[in-house]
């Protein structure tokens, strides 16, 4: 039994280290054949991911953890690996999702021109998931550390793909900037356990000792915020909405569904693990952080008219959602509650693996939809249900996984997640309660926001009538990009049905600490009832909310049934009606019909209220702009704008970015480029130095 | 002290009048003739530490010093001077007045700094070190005063003569070959930037520093 996993597990690494590494030599030799190289490393790109997730299963499944070490660099820095529970969710995760958006990207990477950096793009794909891998298994700073640059400029280098555009350039400075200022913070966080622990390894920051209260919040708040930046936690996500959109969708699908989940990972290995003793206003901390992400992430997301960049938002709101978990998790371990902690943390892991699935496959739907419309914006598609029938189903399964409806994945987790937030009253802290009862109200508007915001994206994208000319033409894509997601849209489904298979997988990646939750969870009850270890619980009938899945819909159905006698009365258009065309037959052009698509209620229409309702937490600014050649009585364009600037760009990172302008500006006269200025400096240095130094 | 020391301290100061003077003097072929004078100088102070010394090579140091030096350069910047037509425009960043106050300042420098230094023997004094770092000075001074890129290059060539006078102060000079490899190095220097000169000229029809600002990334 020791040896079998230890045998095994080398033979997978091999083969996922190995297929990739062999179908590159190949692609190499194929250069000149760029579609059919492209496929092939593709291929054997998902080949080799299924078998890291194969080790993650394994890891995950073993007994004990398992631990490789190779020489590093320096006799003094080995690279150490760890492969135990906890690792092997997240490697089985970003393998299981890398080998989808790899196969998702054999034919997506191909639509358009193709560019001859092609393969260069793939061996970044390639880097990017081993570099994932890699932050996931390390098991000491400096490993942990190259990793997660490597993550960094992978990212980097993918966002600038189509580096032709402002857009992408800008969204590629931004992630570089963010990510390098998260990682200074996450370094030193590091470095000062290293020095107190007198070692490199994250074995013997385990063991060590208490420290000082100062010290342990300093490099606490350094690390939250450096993971913060990589999760895209709000006030730290500027980076996010930008490079998410402009990135390829399958590097989308990974970045948004595992990259920033890696950030998560080291969130949780800290706070449990690394970091002992942890105050409990930690826990309220993230908690406060998460829940502010979630609202706001989805407000912003209703806003947004561009798919990709809708989804992005909606990882903010997910991360919020999954750090919720996470910082009632901390928050109960630290009043001595281990059990309700381990469910809560339990909740985290399950959203995690659950948002992974859905934000892929989300991500590829547009990518989908892109591919076959060329347009990212809302209002530019409409009507692609009947033209892409596969991607719109997958579609509106992932939409409906993301705004927690049952059956699927995210009501499954998201239900921890409340039972959790109402566990909430079981910590030590008299206002633990009301505010676990006022977070979860917060996390069901979070809910009721994110319905409505799929509702216009489903809706605008896929129902009614074409907006364009090319979304009139729009066509299925091909089985290489569908059955992906046809994949993973079985996977939400199936682990919104039986979330009782997945429970004791995540019972047993609970860290050491809060561990004592795994019988609760691989109790068969546990999804619905609370554990709770004494006193009168916070309880919700199964029985009742079954009653209430049943009536919901039964009633839907019955007012339907009601209202339906005013809709089935046959509806007659004039030949000059302003309004939906009907039954009328689609002219040969399509032309007609994207004329009378406009006419359809739009996504800014949609989004209105809520941008009236919530006008507080953003400046909206109609612009009105005229364009006439006389007088401005006659006008030949009427164009509205409608811009939104969020608070944080506003207040924080506006005044901020011209204050480093306005320093740099200061600081680059110096640099005057004049010759005699520099020998100046010179003569300068050299008389101070004269004078000094005896 | 001995005649000879003295004669020594007075040839310093010529090296170092002349160096001031080139700070100052606005015009370039008077700077290039300078130039030569302070050669023919530094050869016979050359001459002097060898004869003091004994010892011969020092002779044949005076001899290229001043071929080099005191005729060749000067005639070779004059000859390119004559090819790119230098204009008689503003040629100092600062005035006469400012370049000199601050000459003045770099000197007191100098002599402060000189104090710490020990001379080699009693025969050469202080002062004599004194003015090798003040000559060093002015011809960082001249580089970052002037504005044409010859003057800086004249500039150049007599921050290299202080540091020749600095080592034949502390050292009575530095062996034959080194002292040749030096002169050797110079020379190839002003050639090179003769012809970097003529090719600058030809392409921009000026050699002055100023507009390279524009350059900076």
């Amino acid at each position: 039994m020791d040896t079998w996993p230890l045998l095994t597990a080398e033979r997978l690494a091999l083969v996922a280290c190995g297929v990739p590494a062999a179908g590159l030599l190949a692609a190499v030799g194929l250069y000149r054949r760029l579609p059919l190289a492209h496929r092939l490393f593709s291929a054997c790109l998902a080949a080799g991911s299924l078998a890291g997730a194969g080790l993650g299963l394994l890891g995950l499944l073993a007994d004990r953890p398992l631990r490789i070490a190779f020489a590093g660099p320096h006799p003094s820095l080995p690279v150490t690996l760890l492969l135990d529970p906890l690792a092997g969710l997240f490697l089985l995760l970003i393998c299981g999702l890398a080998a989808h958006a790899a196969w998702y990207g054999r034919e997506y990477a191909l639509h358009g021109d193709p560019a001859p950096s092609l393969l260069l793009q793939d061996l970044t794909v390639a880097g990017l998931i081993a570099a994932m891998a890699g932050v996931v298994l390390s098991n000491d700073v400096v490993t942990f550390l190259a990793t997660w640059e490597l993550m960094t400029v992978a990212t980097f280098v993918l966002v600038l793909q189509e580096h032709g555009r402002t857009e992408a350039r800008k969204a590629a400075y931004v992630l570089l900037v963010a990510s390098q200022l998260g990682t200074a913070c996450i370094v030193v966080a590091l470095l000062g356990l290293a020095q107190q622990a007198g070692s490199l390894s994250f074995d013997a920051f385990r063991q060590l000792g208490p420290l000082s209260p100062a010290l342990r919040n300093t490099l606490f708040a350094l690390a939250l915020i450096g993971f913060g930046t990589k999760a895209g936690l709000v006030p730290l996500h500027v980076w996010l909405p930008l490079a998410h959109p402009v990135a390829p969708s399958h590097v989308s699908a990974l970045m948004s569904g595992v990259m920033i989940k890696t950030a998560v990972y080291g969130l949780i290995r800290c706070c449990f693990e690394l970091f002992r003793d942890l105050d409990a206003s930690w826990g309220l901390a993230i908690l406060s952080l998460a829940t502010v992400s979630a609202f706001l992430g989805v407000l912003f997301a209703l806003m947004e008219h561009d798919l990709k960049r809708l989804l992005a938002y909606h990882s903010i709101e997910n991360i919020g959602i999954i750090l919720m978990g996470v910082g009632a998790g901390l928050w109960l371990e630290a009043s001595a509650v281990p059990v309700l902690g381990g469910y809560a943390l339990a909740a985290a892991l399950f959203h995690t693996v659950n948002h992974g699935l859905f934000k892929a496959l989300l991500f590829m739907g547009a990518g989908s939809v892109i591919c076959a419309t060329g347009h990212r914006n809302l209002e530019e598609m409409g009507g692609l249900l009947k033209r892409m029938p596969r991607t719109g189903l997958t579609f509106f399964i992932g939409a409906m996984a993301i705004c927690a409806l049952p059956p699927l994945n995210g009501f499954a987790s998201e239900w921890m997640v409340y039972k959790t937030l109402w566990a909430l009253s079981q910590a030590a802290d008299p206002w633990a309660q009301p505010l676990g009862a006022l977070v979860a109200a917060v996390l069901a508007t979070v809910g009721g926001l994110a319905a409505a915001c799929f509702a216009k994206a489903f809706g605008v994208a896929f129902l009614g009538l074409p907006r364009s000319r090319r979304a009139a033409d729009a066509v299925e894509v091909g089985p290489d990009m569908w059955v992906p997601m046809a994949s993973l849209a079985a996977g939400c489904a199936l682990l919104g049905l039986v979330p009782g298979l997945v429970l004791p997988l995540l019972a047993r990646a609970l860290p050491a600490c809060v561990n004592d939750a795994a019988p609760a969870l691989t109790d068969p009850g546990a999804f619905l009832a609370l554990p709770v270890p004494a006193g009168p619980a916070p309880y919700l009938s199964p029985i009742a909310i079954l009653v209430a899945i049943g009536l919901v819909p039964l009633g839907f159905h019955l007012a339907w049934r009601w209202l339906g006698e005013s809709f089935d009365r046959p509806r007659v258009y004039g030949p000059w009606s302003c309004g939906y065309p009907g039954d009328a037959p689609a002219p040969a052009t399509g032309g007609g019909h994207v004329a009378m698509g406009r006419a359809q209620y739009t996504a800014t229409a949609f989004s209105q209220p809520f941008a009236f309702l919530f006008r507080q937490f953003f400046s909206r600014r109609k612009l009105l702009d005229v364009h006439a050649k006389k007088t401005e009585y006659l006008p030949e364009r009427i164009v509205v704008r409608i811009r939104i600037r969020s608070p944080f760009d506003r207040w924080i990172y506006g005044p901020l970015r011209l204050t480093v302008l306005w320093l740099s500006g200061r600081v680059a006269r110096i640099q005057a480029g004049s010759v005699q200025l520099y020998l100046g400096y010179m003569l300068a240095t050299l008389v101070l130095l004269l004078l000094v130094a005896p | 002290m001995s005649q000879a020391s003295q004669l020594l301290e007075l040839l310093s100061y010529g090296v170092l009048l002349v160096a001031v003077a080139i700070v100052t003097h606005a015009d370039l072929r008077t700077c290039i003739r300078l130039f030569g004078i302070q050669g023919f100088f530094l050869g016979f102070l050359s001459i002097l530490v060898g004869w003091h010394t004994g010892d011969v090579h020092l002779y044949w140091v005076a001899l290229t010093m001043i071929v080099v030096k005191g005729l060749a350069i000067p005639a070779y910047f004059e000859h390119v001077m004559r090819r790119i037509s230098v204009g008689r425009g503003p040629e100092r960043a600062f005035s006469t007045h400012a370049g000199l106050l601050v000459a003045a300042g770099l000197m007191l420098v100098a002599y402060h700094v000189s104090r710490t230094v020990a001379p080699a023997t009693p025969w050469l004094t202080r002062d004599v070190l004194a003015s090798s770092l003040a000559t060093v000075l002015m011809g960082l001074w001249t580089m970052i005063n002037c504005r044409k890129a010859l003057t800086q290059m004249v500039g150049f060539l007599v921050m290299e003569n202080g540091i020749f006078l600095f080592a034949i102060t502390e050292t009575y000079g530095m062996p034959l070959l080194v002292e040749l490899g030096i002169l050797f190095d110079v020379m190839v220097a002003a050639g090179v930037t003769g012809i970097l000169l003529l090719r600058i000229s030809g392409s921009f029809n000026h050699i002055d520093v100023n507009e390279m600002t524009s350059l900076k990334g």
